[in-house]
């Protein structure tokens, strides 16, 4: 009897010190914090109540927010969250709108310190035009602080703040210009994003981050030749 | 005894481990795709939303002040970021009417009759539609997809009855076109 006392004594000890281990030292760490060189525009795109909209998390009670204008009995059946709020323009004084529909995807590994929330962000600029951007955040670090204190069923307070964005091109998100002035655009895009306090009942609170976008140059026209005719190359050929 | 102590130790971080790996840390509940397959080339997949049931924001505009904002409660701001159309916010079904994501819908950014559709369904992708929207249609073509979505190109109609948007998209896989 007691070698199997001692047996499952020792796969307890086991199991603990590699979920930690892992949960501490993953084989891969976070995202490189490379940023955007020359961001066009950034927004402050913050979960705070003053700002938002509507907001709803239903089905993913990890990812809920304090604004009271959640709707979610609304989303019933749905493993998403959606946000619409402001999003102040840095540096400018313009404010966007901001539709945001996330959710979890099954790609991320904890034992590779990858655990990944996918983002659609539907951004409004008005006057200007539409954008949409897809990115893939590895929000890893925000669950390695958060799992022991909500496990235990505390409160967690402190400030995590880091750069978030793996995805999908090469550790950025992707831009597509959709309407007014940034039609067919296309770019790329990071997310910076803070959390100040999380609990089981509130779940999370003091959101915060930085959504940069930077465009890519238009491609310049490509002039056509057609057989038979000869490209003009100064005024008098006109 | 202590040998029994060390075999504990390496099965728990062998079964630490191999969970680690292989158990999905999120499994986001797939829905089997409707895609059919169309007589003159291209798939069709539709897509659904029931007004009422399926609202979960509706924003107007400064031009369509008569539009009534969704959720009631809501305390919508237009006036600080002032622009002509409406923004909705939907729960997105697939042809035989299951919730299976949620969509955008944003008409009026630049002009009064632009429109963007942006349809996420967690455990697939997410499809991005841009268009013109005409009377009680919006048409245009696919600008792109994410995930299973991705290199999708083709077309995309959306048709409201008065109580339902029925989104119809043809896609073409890139190679095919």
């Amino acid at each position: 009897m007691k070698y199997i006392f001692s047996l499952l004594f020792g796969f307890l000890v086991g199991a603990l010190g590699a979920i930690l281990t892992l949960l501490f030292l993953p084989f891969s760490g976070e995202p490189p914090r490379t940023q955007l060189s020359q961001p066009d525009f950034s927004l402050a795109v913050s979960g705070d109540a003053a700002v938002t909209v509507v907001s709803s998390a239903a089905g993913m009670p990890w990812l809920s927010t304090e604004p009271a204008r959640a709707v979610p009995a609304a989303v019933d059946g749905v493993r998403s969250a959606a946000r619409v709020s402001l999003a102040p323009l840095a540096d400018v004084d313009q404010v966007a709108y901001v539709v945001r529909l996330s959710s979890m995807n099954n790609e991320g590994k904890p034992v590779f310190g990858s655990l990944y929330e996918q983002n659609l962000w539907h951004v409004i600029v008005p006057g200007r035009g539409g954008l949409i951007v897809s990115s893939q955040e590895n929000v890893w670090g925000f669950a390695r602080e958060l799992a022991l204190p909500l496990l235990r069923g505390e409160t967690w307070r402190g400030d995590i703040r880091y750069r978030t964005t793996a995805g999908p091109v090469a550790g950025f998100g992707r831009v597509m210009g959709i309407s007014g002035e940034f039609t067919d655009l296309r770019g790329r895009a990071d997310l910076s994003q803070g959390l100040t306090r999380a609990s089981v009942a509130e779940g999370l609170s003091g959101t915060d981050g930085v959504l940069s976008v930077q465009l890519d140059a238009p491609e310049p026209a490509v002039a056509q030749t057609f057989p038979g005719e000869e490209e003009a190359t100064s005024v008098d050929d006109l | 005894m202590k040998i029994s102590f060390f075999i504990g130790i390496i099965a728990g971080i062998g079964t630490a481990l191999w969970l680690a790996f292989s158990a999905p840390f999120v499994a986001q509940d797939r829905v089997r795709s409707e895609t059919r397959v169309q007589t003159n080339g291209g798939r069709l997949e539709s897509f659904s939303v029931r007004l009422a049931d399926d609202v979960v924001a509706t924003l107007p505009g400064s031009l369509n002040v008569d539009t009534p904002v969704a959720p009631t409660e809501a305390r919508w701001l237009a006036e600080l970021a002032p622009f002509a159309g409406v923004a909705n916010v939907y729960r997105l079904r697939n042809e035989s009417g299951t919730v299976i994501g949620l969509a955008s819908r944003v008409r009026g950014v630049a002009t009064e009759d632009d429109v963007e559709w942006v349809l996420h369904v967690p455990a697939r992708g997410t499809l991005m539609l841009r268009g013109v929207s005409v009377d009680i249609a919006d048409i245009g073509d696919i600008s792109g997809g994410i995930r299973e979505f991705a290199a999708l190109a083709g077309n995309w109609e959306a048709q409201f009855d008065g109580e339902t948007w029925r989104i119809n998209t043809v896609t073409l896989a890139g190679g095919d076109q």
